[in-house]
Formats: structure tokens, sequence, C-alpha cells
């Protein structure tokens, strides 16, 4: 056994099971109904056994968003990964290239970039 | 921008935050006071050491924020977190209308602004350390807009410290990057602070706002920079620097790979 010395800990951005998908908005807006990304979780309802951040772009036509959601247990994504309406988009990080995963969604948002898109999870 | 030619690597230094240098704040209050010269309030305040947004509120800073684009800028808060429950919001690119109030326990927004919430959950608070919910909402004319959710560590006495400019948003905790979010394009407007049923005893400390940095940190020294290039594995080594004598602080260093930020 050896010891490893100098390992940084993961990048914040990188950290746990992480999709991006395209989904439509729900909510109005008002009475603490806010406008939100479907499978968002509600204000006061984020816990480590689901989804533990997420972070959304609204689409040119602001009609759907572009969101990142980020789970320490993949199972969390189950609902989001059996959403199968053909306008919903889903990509995995890592197992999708982050070029065509911007390819794909340039066609929704026209300057959108995995560059300018980073959720930070702790 | 220094090129490292043998590995094909790219170094970059990006501003800005804990302090260094001389960097002059625009505004500094503590404790936050009742001050129309410089805070509209909008809303119920209790001012006071903390200052307390118990029945919705806000100050949203009124004065033309120096710098090249008033509407970029730093605003950094201190928090007091004494018990449990409360949301806590630092407003940007708000307009002087902009607040929050608790209505039929539902949250509602008046005006035009983009706002980060901290709600501290009413159970099992402890002031030393805890996880709760961070979120950032849009208001357009009391239409809410819910885009970011995340899970932060807070505490009593922590500091937070956004810096806007352009369409990006940074959030440091207690000098930690905790939020990176791409705004809007085309927002306006001052910063703020506020929130809603905070507990007696809990609130905002202190306050700063100030212009945004737009002076780059010194150049690293090119003959300290060291390079181990192996088939699979690179390492970079190199002097560290410091921020102009007017900056705000160094905040870090980027490593990039093909001119492609954040493959590495």
């Amino acid at each position: 056994m050896c010891q490893l010395t100098g390992q940084h800990a993961v990048d914040p951005s990188h950290r746990y099971f992480r999709l991006i998908c395209l989904v439509h908005l729900t909510g109005n807006g008002k009475n603490g109904n806010a406008v939100r990304p479907e499978y968002a979780p509600e204000p006061g309802v984020l816990n480590r056994h689901g989804i533990i951040a997420w972070s959304s772009q609204i689409s040119d036509n602001g009609k759907m968003a572009i969101v990142q959601y980020v789970a320490v247990d993949r199972s969390a994504f189950n609902a989001i990964l059996a959403d199968k309406r053909p306008e919903i988009r889903v990509f995995e990080i890592g197992k999708t290239p982050p070029g065509a995963i911007e390819a794909a969604l340039r066609r929704f948002k026209h300057d959108f970039s995995l560059d300018n898109f980073k959720v930070l999870a702790q | 921008m220094k090129t490292q030619s043998a590995a094909t690597l790219v170094l970059w230094l990006a501003a800005c935050i804990p302090a260094l240098g001389q960097y002059t704040w625009d505004f500094t209050q503590n404790p936050v006071a009742q001050d129309p010269a410089h805070w509209t309030q909008n809303g119920s305040v209790a001012f006071g050491s903390p200052t307390t947004f118990s029945s919705g509120g806000a100050l949203i800073y009124n004065q033309t924020i120096s710098g090249l684009n008033s509407n970029d800028y730093e605003i950094d808060a201190t928090y007091s977190l004494k018990s449990g429950g409360g949301s806590y919001i630092q407003f940007v690119r708000a307009d002087q209308g902009s607040s929050v109030s608790n209505s039929g326990g539902m949250t509602t927004c008046y005006g035009n602004s983009v706002f980060l919430d901290i709600g501290i959950a009413p159970w099992n608070f402890n002031p030393s350390g805890a996880t709760e919910l961070m979120s950032l909402f849009q208001c357009s004319s009391g239409t809410m807009t819910y885009l970011v959710g995340t899970l932060i560590g807070v505490h009593d006495g922590m500091t937070t410290q956004v810096v806007v400019w352009n369409t990006n948003l940074f959030l440091f905790i207690d000098g930690v990057l905790s939020l990176q979010y791409s705004l809007p394009a085309g927002l306006t407007g001052n910063p703020g602070i506020g929130g809603l049923d905070q507990p007696s005893g809990s609130g905002f400390t202190a306050i700063k706002v100030g212009r945004h940095d737009t002076v780059a940190p010194r150049w690293i020294n090119p003959n300290t920079v060291g390079v181990s290039a192996l088939p699979n594995q690179v390492n970079l080594q190199w002097a560290g620097t410091t921020d102009d004598a007017n900056g705000i602080g160094l905040f870090t260093y980027t490593v990039s790979r093909a001119m492609r930020r954040g493959t590495i």
C-alpha cells in the first residue's frame, strides 16, 4: 500500500451524478407558485436523498428551460430518465460528449454553453 | 495570458475575491441603519444590530455605484443567524420598488430584480452549522421565476459576497465560491438586502457595496512555471501572484487545455 499525496478534492462543479435536460416550465409565477422547470424540487423540499442542486436557463422562446440536475444517488433521476415525451431532451454528463450536448441545446437557446452552466454542489 | 507550448496548456488568472489590496468600497454600514440617503426602504424593516426583516421588506441601495458600469458591482453581507426560520435575501439588478412579502404563507415579490434567497428551515437549526436551501429567483413585475436551487452550509456570523458583472453572478460564502450563474441579458439595477419571517435576533449585521473590480491581477512570472508532462497526466506549478494595489484580491488560477475552459 502506498499513500497518495497532493490529491485535490473533486471540483464541486463535477461532483455526483448530473443530467442536462430540456424540459417544460410549470407554475404561474404568482402566490408562491413560481415559474420553474419540471422536476425541479419546490422550494423547501431539497434534501440529500433526492436532487441536491439544480440550475436552469430559460429557452429563447421562454417556454422551456435547460436544466442541470445534480444528485448523490442516480436513482433520484428515475422519473426524468423515464420521461419519453418527444420534446424532452435528457443528456447524462459523462455519457454524451459536451459538444453534442451544446449542439443539441443551441437549437433552443442560441448562446447556450456548458462553460457558462456550472452547478456547484457540496 | 501565458501559454505553455510543450503541453499545449494555457494559464490565465481570473479576478478576484478575498482582500489583499486597497480596494475602496462605495458604501459600508455596520450596523445596517435607517439611511434614506443610501437605502430605499420597501416594506417593513426593524433596524438594529442585527437589522431584521420579519414581516417582509427590502432595502435597495439608491446611489449610483462607481466604476465602468454602475450595474456591475459587489455586495457583501454579514449574517446573524441565531435561530431557525426566515428568508435572507440579497437583491441584484433591482429597481427601487423591489421587495418581498409573505402573503398567506406564500412568498410574493414586487418590482423587477434577481434575488438570492437563503431559506432557513424553522426546525433543527444549529447556529454553529446547518445545511439549508439557497434559491435564485427572478422577479418581473411580481411574477417569480425559480432559476436555481442548491443546498449550502450556513452558520451564525457567515459572510456572503455577491459579484455581478455583465451576465455573470458569482456568490461566495465565507470566501468559497458557492454559486455561479449566467443571468438573463439586459437586466439593470442596484443591489439590496431583504427578507421575511426572520426571527428576533437574526438578520443582517453589516453591508458593503462597491464597484466591480475590472483590473486583472498581476501576471504570474513565466520563469516560475514548471511542467511535468506524462502521456496521461500533466503537473504544473508556478509561483503565486497578487492583485494590483487597488484590487479587491485574487480569487483563483484557472488552467485550461486547447483553449477551452473547464476541460481539465
